[in-house]
């Protein structure tokens, strides 16, 4: 980690065309006391933004591995972890792509059709104490996922729009994952 | 029998679209077709199958959709299309020959290509000239601007001994700050 992204955290969720949103993250320390406090910025932010179903640090303007996802209440929610933060997280097995349509805070005023896996498992360690974990998720959870790890990655879901049909305008406030 | 391009564009409000298709497919029969909202504004194209002339079937458009641009362009010839039914009034819906995009000659490497970037005003020439450089036809594309951002997605074809990684290498040259790839987009056939 280097100091300098550190100093880069805002307020707001930085929006595209912004390099942060396509260089890839760097891995962090999860004992590092600096990551406990991006984690509770991050949080904040999902938590306080209508809609938003997860956030990474890179959104924030720091590139870190950090992610957060509460897809709770969502309509097409199945496997449901509730408010989950993830360090360094990948996608370890994927299956069973489908296409949806969707959305994202940094690229406000546009969505698209994006296929993705629907079941995942994803593994990652937990800010703070470092303790490894795995999120098994289906669904929207698994797509919300992959939608962050995308940020990490330094993709955005523009990235994968599955056609020339398949990007839309949307109003103020119609965004999702 | 003629075939026909009618591009119809102004501004939206709810029911024009009906409007504009029941118009249109009372002066023909509609073909292909697309929709879209450019800036909020209306843009149609049809393909049209009909038994009157270009100018008719415009100041015919004209009179039924007077709040809205139309345009006529006479397509030629029409393809062979399936004979209506003596005495018949609905004229055959038009067809797409095989042959309207490629001619002889092996067949092209079917790419998604997805670009974004900071909203500039070359993106677009910039983009298609590349393109267009190592004989890549462009059969259909969307580009939308969402505050400072461009973004253009496009289905290509690019010629069989086309170098992609080149392509690529010169439209990252030429539109520094673009996040640009390009995707294999052959369909799978089941």
């Amino acid at each position: 980690m280097e100091d300098d992204r550190r100093t880069c955290l805002i307020e707001g969720v930085v929006t595209a065309p912004h390099h942060l949103l396509v260089t890839p993250a760097a891995s962090v320390d999860p004992s590092d006391a600096v990551v406990s406090s991006v984690v509770r910025h991050l949080l904040e932010v999902m938590r306080s933004t209508p809609g938003c179903r997860g956030l990474t640090a890179p959104q924030l303007g720091v590139g870190w591995r950090l992610m957060c996802l509460d897809v709770s209440g969502h309509p097409s929610t199945r496997s449901c972890s509730g408010e989950l933060v993830i360090a360094n997280p990948e996608v370890v097995e994927a299956a069973d792509w489908d296409v949806a349509r969707e959305g994202c805070l940094s690229v406000p005023g546009l969505a698209a059709e994006v296929a993705r896996a629907t079941q995942i498992t994803v593994q990652g360690v937990r800010p703070g104490t470092g303790e490894p974990m795995t999120l098994h998720a289906d669904a929207f959870e698994a797509r919300c996922v992959q939608h962050q790890i995308d940020h990490l990655d330094g993709l955005l879901f523009l990235d994968r729009v599955a056609g020339t049909r398949a990007m839309h305008a949307v109003r103020k406030g119609g965004q999702a994952a | 029998m003629g075939l026909y391009a009618v591009t119809v564009i102004g501004r939206d409000r709810p029911g024009t679209v009906a409007e504009v298709t029941r118009a249109v497919a009372g002066g023909g029969a509609i073909g292909d077709s697309s929709m879209s909202l450019l800036g909020g504004h209306l843009a149609m194209t049809f393909v049209v199958s009909a038994g009157i002339s270009g100018d008719l079937l415009g100041e015919s458009l004209t009179r039924g959709i007077p709040e809205l641009t139309v345009a006529v362009t006479d397509l030629a010839p029409a393809p062979v299309a399936p004979s209506a039914a003596p005495g018949s009034a609905v004229p055959p819906v038009p067809v797409a020959s095989s042959g309207d995009l490629t001619d002889d000659g092996p067949p092209g490497l079917a790419y998604a290509l997805t670009l974004h970037g900071p909203t500039r005003t070359d993106v677009l020439p910039v983009a298609t000239g590349l393109l267009a450089e190592v004989g890549c036809a462009v059969t259909s594309m969307t580009t939308r601007v969402a505050g400072n951002l461009f973004v253009l997605v496009a289905d290509v074809e690019l010629p069989a001994q086309a170098d992609v990684a080149s392509l690529m290498r010169a439209m990252a040259a030429a539109l520094d700050g673009f996040r640009i790839a390009f995707r294999p987009a052959d369909p799978a056939v089941m």
